[in-house]
């Protein structure tokens, strides 16, 4: 699996600058850098691949057309994280409105048909979490799925959702609560 | 954090890392540079207006060129200015007083600025004749008499060309 390299303070301050000069090129580099959190982010709120995919694709394109509104470059990680929790968000809220019009909710996980090299049981989990993750609110979601990212501290998830650090960790509260609910016969 | 809660954080990591595995980043990141390509793209490609907005714009174009013309077409000429038809424009004062006419012709309207004394407006009856001599002829009938010098533009400016500028003159 080729999830690119990893992305430090210093050579992210370099290509934001180096894309603001007009170098797409570097733009392409901080791509293959922080993708792999981004796609993260958007799988913990959107619960399956594909659509967080397609999230990450909004979130960079966004990005790049709003480069120069970033004031500090080192604080692009944070800011692209901001960004596509909050793409993810809305697109959890398109699916939602998919699968309600399609009758696809919760009672229809059993009818999913087991894919090459996926097992019956991933798929239902797969499911279920989408399911449970659009039960949530936007703060909620944006916050356990922050959390999950672990190398974030309680202050940076605090500053990317622009709330108290105290507020993040109540809203984590409140998601799992609801989780626990919503994926109870998965955690049994 | 208790057992539950722990479990719950395990299996959302399960399952965000077990889609993680299944990614070709490589599609990804096609899919990602088909999409910057595009934007930016878009963001050079010269703006498109609706038809609608040429068609005012010609429009537009099309009446200012007119009223231009009418414009040009109706100002009164050096020959009318002597019979009384033309606007004068004052732009320097005789040093004590300057004059203003807005209107010309048997009822005129002239603008009057005495220093220091404040701006005064008022009606009279204007006349603006070739000479001097027959400004004592026309006296008792205006309260202003103006006397053109086409040989002394550099005085006052009436709107046309220096050749044919007016001197005024107050009485």
């Amino acid at each position: 699996m080729n999830d690119g390299p990893k992305a430090s303070i210093d050579d992210t301050v370099m290509l934001v600058r180096a894309t603001r000069a007009g170098r797409r090129e570097a733009f392409d580099r901080l791509v293959r850098l922080h993708q792999r959190r981004a796609l993260q982010a958007a799988v913990a709120i959107l619960g399956t691949a594909d659509e967080a995919a397609d999230a990450v694709q909004d979130t960079f394109v966004k990005a790049y057309l709003s480069i120069g509104k970033l004031k500090q470059p080192e604080n692009f990680g944070p800011w692209l994280l901001r960004i596509v929790t909050n793409a993810a968000i809305s697109r959890a809220r398109t699916v939602r409105r998919r699968k309600d019009r399609r009758r696809l909710a919760t009672e229809a996980v059993k009818d999913v048909p087991a894919q090459a090299g996926h097992t019956q049981p991933t798929l239902e989990l797969r499911e279920a979490v989408q399911v449970a993750m659009s039960r949530l609110s936007s703060k909620e979601a944006r916050a356990i799925s922050l959390f999950g990212l672990q190398d974030l501290s309680h202050k940076e998830v605090a500053e990317i959702m622009n709330c108290s650090a105290e507020a993040a960790r109540w809203y984590v509260f409140n998601a799992r609560k609801k989780l626990k609910v919503l994926l109870k016969e998965y955690l049994e | 954090m208790n057992e539950e809660s722990e479990r719950l954080d395990a299996l959302l990591q399960r399952n965000a890392a077990e889609q993680l595995t299944e990614v070709d980043w490589d599609q990804l990141n096609a899919g990602i540079s088909a999409r910057l390509d595009e934007a930016e793209r878009r963001r050079k490609a010269p703006v498109r207006l609706p038809a609608i907005f040429k068609v005012a714009a010609v429009l537009i174009a099309a009446v200012g060129v007119m009223l231009t013309v009418v414009t040009l077409t109706t100002r009164p000429g050096p020959a009318e200015r002597r019979h009384g038809y033309a606007a004068v424009k004052i732009l320097k004062s005789t040093g004590f007083a300057s004059v203003q006419i807005i209107q010309t012709g048997p009822q005129g309207k002239a603008i009057v600025d005495i220093n220091p004394a404040p701006h005064l407006s008022a009606k009279s009856h204007v006349r603006i004749l070739d000479t001097a001599e027959d400004a004592a002829r026309h006296r008792s009938k205006a309260a202003w008499i103006i006397i053109t010098k086409p040989s002394e533009p550099a005085y006052a400016d009436n709107g046309f060309n220096p050749q044919t500028a007016a001197m005024i003159s107050l009485f």
